[in-house]
C-alpha cells in the first residue's frame, strides 16, 4: 500500500518538476531567442542604441524585482548603485590606468561591497522608513557625485574609455549589442536560478510573513541582505556597461527621478515576475524614444502610468495578463 | 549550567520574565518541556498562553531568566536559531505563506534542512537540483499525513481554513522539528475537526516529536495529554498529569468553572 | 554673539519654519492613515506657483495667497479622492508608490501649465532688509516667523476645540476606535489632505519671495520637510515644528561653518542618522509589535 502511494506520489513530483524546469530555463530560452532574432529586423545603430538601453534597463529591473517583487523590501536610491558602477569604472580606468575590463570588474565588486555594508543597517527598516532611508542613501549619492568634481567632473559629468576585452576594443552599436543580450541571458538566468532555489522561497517566505520564515529557519536579516547586495550588484554592472558604452556619464544617473523610472519599470511590468521586469524595462524605455512630442509630458506619463498600474493593477502588466489567460483556458 | 538534572532533548525554562509597557505578561516563570511527551498549557485569555510560545521559539526576548535546549543556551537568540536547534512551530492567528502554493509552503518549511550556499543557488548546480527533488518529495510524504496531498500545486489561498491549518502544521513538520509547538492548532474547528487534530497529535507523537500544545479545547487537551501546565496572569499555578490538574480544587474554581469541572469528570 | 551667526539663526529659524510647515503635513496625512505623502511638497510649490500666476493676473496680493492656498488645497482633495481614497486598503509600498507617482504627475502637469523657469513673488513688506542685533534681515523672514506662530497658535485651537479637529485627533491616535465612535474616517483622511495640503502652500506663498519658486521646487522641500517630520517623530504636531527649526538651523549653520556645498545632504545625513539610531524620532514614543 506504502508502495504505491509512494511511486504515485514520484511519478506526480517527476512530473511537475519536468514542468518546473523547464518554466525556469523557458523564459531565458524565449530571451536568448529573441536577443539572437532581433538583429534581423533591426534597420540602423539608433535602432541598436535602443536596444541595448532596454537590455541594461532590463538588467537593473530583474535584481530590482528580486528585491521589491519578491523579497517584499524597497529601494528608492538604486540609481546610486547605476550611476557608483559607471564612475567607478571611469574612475579606476582613468586614475588609477587599470585596463577597462578589470576597472569595471572592481567597480561592481565595490559597490556590491557598499551594498553589504550599508544594507546590514538599512534592512532592518520596514515600509516607509526602508523607502525613506533608500532614498536618502541615493540622493546622497548624487549629491557627492556633483559636488566632488575635481575627482568627478560635476554636474557636467566625465569621460569613459572604451571597454577592451583582452587587447580587442569594443567598438561599433553592433558588438555592445551582443555584449549587453548576452549579460542579459545571464542575469535572467541566475534571477530565475535563485527565485526556483531554498532562497528564492525564503524569500517569498519573507516577504509574507517575516515571522513565519524566522520560525521556519530562516534567517530574514541575512536573506534580505543578500538579496539586496545582488540587485546592487546587478544595477552596477548594467550601469558600468552602460557608462562604457556611451563613453561617458553624468550625475544625472544617480538622481531621484532615475531611481523612481527604474521602480515604475519594474512596479509596471509585473512584481514578483523576472519576464514581467524586461517587459517593464521595454516598455518604458522604448515609449519616450517612440513619442518624441512625449518629452515635454513625459512626467506627467511616467507619474499617471505609476499611479493607474498601483491603484488598478497592482500587481503589474505581466502578472495580471498571465492570470487573465490562466483563468480562460481553466473556464 | 546544570544541564546534568534534565534529561536530554528537553527545553529549560528557568525564572523567564516577559513585560509589555506595565503589564507583566510572563512572572518568574520556570519548568521543564521533557522529551517525548506530549505537553499542554491551559489557562484563560491573558493568561500568557502566546506570549510562553513566543518566548520559547524566540519570537519574543525575555527580559530575565535562560532559555536552554538540550543543555544549550538559546536566551536572546532570534527565530532561526530556534529553528535551527529543532523547535518547530504553528501560529494561533494563520501566518500561511499565501504567496506561494500548498507544497512550496510545506518545502519552504524543511528551510532549516536546506542549503543555501551562493553558488549552488546561483548557477542551479545538479546537487542542487537533487537536494530540490527530495525537498519536494519528503513535503509531499507530509502533505499525504496531512490529508493534503491533493491539493499539493494549488496556490495556498485557495484552501479553506481547516486546511490551512493542516497546511502550517505540515509546514512546521517538514522540518523534523524535536519539539513542535501547536499554538492553538483547534481553534474555529467545529468537533469533529477537533477530533481529528486529536489523533493527528497523537500519530506525530508516536514518531518521538516532543509536542507542546497550547489550547481552550478541555476535551482535546485532556485527551492528548501527558502533562499539563496552568497559567495563571502570566505564573505556573498548577502542573502534572491531565488526571491530576482536571481534579486540582484550584485550577477547577479558577478557570474550569462548573459546567467544565463536570464536563472534565464526564470526559 | 557675532553678526554671522545671529545672521546663520535668523535664516535657519526661516527656513527651519517652512520645513515645520511641511513637516506638519506629512504628520497630519500619517496620522490619518499611516500614509507618507510624498507629494506634499508639490503642494508648497503649487501654492507658490499659483500666486505668482494669480498676481500676473492682476490680482491684488492679499486675494492672489489665499487663492493659491485654495488652489493648492482643492489639488490635494482631489488626489485624495481619485488615488489614495481608491487604494486605501492597499499595503504600505503600493501606497508610497502611489503618492510618488502623484508627485510626479503634479510636477509634470505644473511643467506643462507653467514654465520651466524659477519666478520670484513680491515680499509681503519690501525688500529692504533690518537690522536685529547687528545682523542684517530681510523682513520676509519676520513674516515667515510670525505667519508660523499664528498657524501653530490656529491649529492648536482647531484641534483642540473643533468638532473636525477632534476627530483628526482621535482618528490618528486609534482609527477602529475612532469608527466605532461613529467618525466617519474617510472624511477625516479627505480632510487632513486638504489640510496638510493648504498648509504646505502657505509655506510656499511664504518663502517663494525669499527662495523663490520653480516647477520642481517642491521635491527637495518635499524631502527636506519629511526628514524634519522624522527628526521630530513621524506623527507627532510638537515634533514636527521642533523637527523642523532643528533641521533649518543646523542646515544653516552647516552651511555657514562647515561646508555650503553639502548643505542639501545635510538633511538626508539626518534622515539616515534618526531612522538608524531612533527610528520614532526625538520626540516620538516608542512603539512595541505585537504577534
Amino acid at each position: 500500500m506504502d508502495s504505491l502511494v509512494h511511486s504515485a506520489a514520484n511519478a506526480s513530483s517527476r512530473a511537475t518538476l519536468a514542468g518546473a524546469l523547464t518554466a525556469r530555463t523557458r523564459l531565458v530560452a524565449a530571451l536568448a531567442l529573441v536577443i539572437a532574432s532581433l538583429p534581423l529586423v533591426i534597420a540602423n545603430d539608433y535602432f541598436y542604441d535602443v536596444a541595448i538601453t532596454v537590455a541594461l534597463n532590463a538588467i537593473v529591473c530583474i535584481g530590482l524585482n528580486l528585491l521589491i517583487g519578491y523579497a517584499g523590501q524597497i529601494s528608492l536610491g538604486h540609481a546610486g548603485f547605476f550611476a557608483l558602477g559607471g564612475y567607478g569604472t571611469a574612475l579606476v580606468a582613468t586614475r588609477y590606468g587599470w585596463p577597462t575590463l578589470a576597472a569595471f570588474v572592481a567597480a561592481v565588486a565595490a559597490v556590491a561591497l557598499l551594498a553589504f555594508i550599508v544594507g546590514r543597517p538599512i534592512l532592518r527598516l520596514k515600509g516607509h522608513y526602508l523607502a525613506m532611508a533608500t532614498l536618502g542613501l541615493g540622493i546622497i549619492v548624487s549629491i557627492v557625485i556633483s559636488t566632488e568634481d575635481r575627482i568627478t567632473g560635476g554636474p557636467d559629468g566625465m569621460q569613459v574609455p572604451a571597454l577592451a576585452i583582452g587587447g580587442l576594443v569594443v567598438q561599433g552599436e553592433r558588438a555592445w549589442y551582443w555584449i549587453a543580450g548576452g549579460a542579459l541571458v545571464a542575469a535572467t538566468w541566475v534571477a530565475s536560478n535563485l527565485i526556483d532555489s531554498p532562497t528564492g522561497r525564503a524569500l517569498r517566505a519573507l516577504h509574507t510573513s517575516e515571522i513565519a520564515a524566522e520560525v521556519a529557519g530562516i534567517d530574514s536579516a541575512r536573506h534580505k541582505l543578500f538579496v539586496f547586495v545582488v540587485s546592487a550588484a546587478f544595477a552596477a554592472v548594467a550601469g558600468g556597461f552602460a557608462a562604457l558604452h556611451a563613453g561617458f556619464i553624468t550625475p544625472a544617473k544617480a538622481s531621484f527621478f532615475h531611481s523612481i523610472e527604474l521602480v515604475t519599470m519594474v512596479v509596471f511590468g509585473g512584481m514578483a515576475s523576472t519576464g514581467g521586469a524586461i517587459v517593464g524595462a521595454a516598455v518604458l524605455t522604448v515609449l519616450p524614444q517612440v513619442l518624441t512630442v512625449f518629452h515635454d509630458y513625459e512626467m506627467i506619463v511616467f507619474g499617471g502610468l505609476l499611479m493607474a498600474t498601483m491603484i488598478f493593477l497592482p500587481r503589474g502588466v505581466v502578472p495580471t495578463l498571465y492570470g487573465m489567460l490562466a483563468s480562460r483556458t481553466r473556464s | 549550567m546544570n544541564g546534568a538534572s534534565a534529561p536530554v532533548g528537553s527545553l529549560r525554562v528557568t525564572h523567564v520574565s516577559k513585560s509589555f509597557g506595565g503589564v507583566r505578561a510572563i512572572d518568574d516563570l520556570s519548568f521543564d518541556v521533557r522529551q517525548g511527551i506530549v505537553h499542554s498549557i491551559i489557562g484563560p485569555n491573558g493568561a500568557g498562553k502566546t506570549t510562553l510560545v513566543n518566548l520559547l521559539t524566540g519570537v519574543y526576548r525575555p527580559a530575565s531568566g535562560r532559555i536552554a535546549f538540550d543543555g544549550r543556551d538559546l536566551t536572546g537568540a532570534p527565530p532561526h536559531a530556534f529553528a535551527a536547534a529543532g523547535i518547530g512551530r504553528t501560529f494561533q492567528n494563520l501566518q500561511v505563506f499565501y504567496n506561494m502554493s500548498v507544497i512550496e509552503n510545506v518545502m519552504t518549511g524543511r528551510h532549516r534542512l536546506a542549503s543555501c550556499a551562493l553558488l549552488p543557488t546561483l548557477l542551479h548546480t545538479r546537487g542542487l537540483a537533487r537536494a530540490e527533488r527530495e525537498t519536494r518529495e519528503r513535503a509531499l510524504e507530509w502533505l499525504r499525513f496531512l490529508g493534503l496531498v491533493n491539493r499539493a500545486d494549488a496556490r495556498a489561498d485557495a484552501l479553506p481554513y481547516g486546511a490551512l491549518k493542516r497546511l502550517e502544521i505540515a509546514r512546521a513538520l517538514a522540518g523534523e522539528p524535536r519539539i513542535l509547538f501547536l499554538d492553538e492548532p483547534a481553534a474555529g474547528l467545529n468537533a469533529t475537526e477537533a477530533a481529528e487534530i486529536g489523533a493527528l497529535i497523537r500519530k506525530v507523537a508516536e514518531t518521538g516529536t516532543t509536542i507542546v500544545l497550547i489550547e481552550h479545547n478541555m476535551r482535546l487537551v485532556m485527551g492528548v495529554s501527558d502533562h499539563v501546565l496552568v497559567l495563571d496572569h502570566g505564573r505556573r499555578l498548577c502542573a502534572g498529569s491531565a488526571d491530576e490538574v482536571r481534579n486540582d480544587p484550584r485550577v477547577i474554581e479558577a478557570y474550569l468553572g462548573a459546567d467544565h469541572a463536570r464536563e472534565a469528570a464526564h470526559a | 554673539m557675532s553678526a554671522a551667526s545671529v545672521q546663520y539663526i535668523a535664516s535657519g529659524l526661516t527656513v527651519g519654519s517652512i520645513y515645520a510647515l511641511v513637516a506638519l503635513g506629512f504628520s497630519i496625512v500619517f496620522n490619518a492613515s499611516r500614509v507618507i505623502n510624498f507629494a506634499q511638497g508639490e503642494f508648497v510649490m503649487i501654492g507658490g506657483m499659483s500666486a505668482v500666476s494669480l498676481l500676473a493676473l492682476g490680482a491684488p496680493m492679499p486675494l492672489a495667497l489665499a487663492g493659491a492656498v485654495v488652489v493648492a488645497t482643492v489639488v490635494g482633495l482631489v488626489v485624495e479622492k481619485l488615488a489614495i481614497e481608491r487604494a486605501r486598503r492597499a499595503d504600505v509600498v503600493t501606497l508610497i508608490i502611489i503618492t510618488i507617482g502623484a508627485s510626479i504627475l503634479l510636477r509634470g502637469v505644473a511643467q506643462v501649465v507653467w514654465d520651466k523657469s524659477v519666478h520670484r513673488l513680491p515680499p509681503l513688506a519690501g525688500d529692504t532688509p533690518v537690522t536685529l542685533f547687528g545682523a542684517t534681515i530681510l523682513p520676509q523672514s519676520l513674516w515667515v516667523l510670525a505667519a508660523t506662530v499664528v498657524i501653530m497658535a490656529a491649529l492648536t485651537y482647531f484641534f483642540r476645540r473643533t468638532r473636525l479637529g477632534k476627530a483628526m485627533l482621535a482618528t490618528s491616535h486609534n482609527r477602529l476606535a475612532a469608527q466605532l465612535v461613529g467618525i466617519d474616517v474617510d472624511r477625516v483622511l479627505f480632510a487632513s489632505f486638504g489640510l496638510a495640503a493648504g498648509l504646505g502652500a502657505i509655506a510656499g506663498v511664504l518663502i517663494a519671495p525669499i527662495a523663490f519658486t520653480a516647477y520642481d521646487a517642491g521635491v527637495m522641500l518635499g524631502l527636506k520637510g519629511f526628514a524634519a517630520a522624522i527628526l521630530g517623530g513621524l506623527g507627532s504636531f510638537p515634533g514636527a515644528i521642533a523637527g523642523g527649526l532643528t533641521l533649518g538651523l543646523l542646515e544653516s549653520i552647516g552651511a555657514g561653518y562647515v561646508s555650503s556645498a553639502y548643505k542639501d545632504a545635510i538633511a538626508f545625513v539626518i534622515i539616515l542618522g534618526v531612522l538608524f539610531v531612533r527610528p520614532d524620532g526625538l520626540l516620538g514614543a516608542l512603539r512595541s509589535e505585537r504577534v
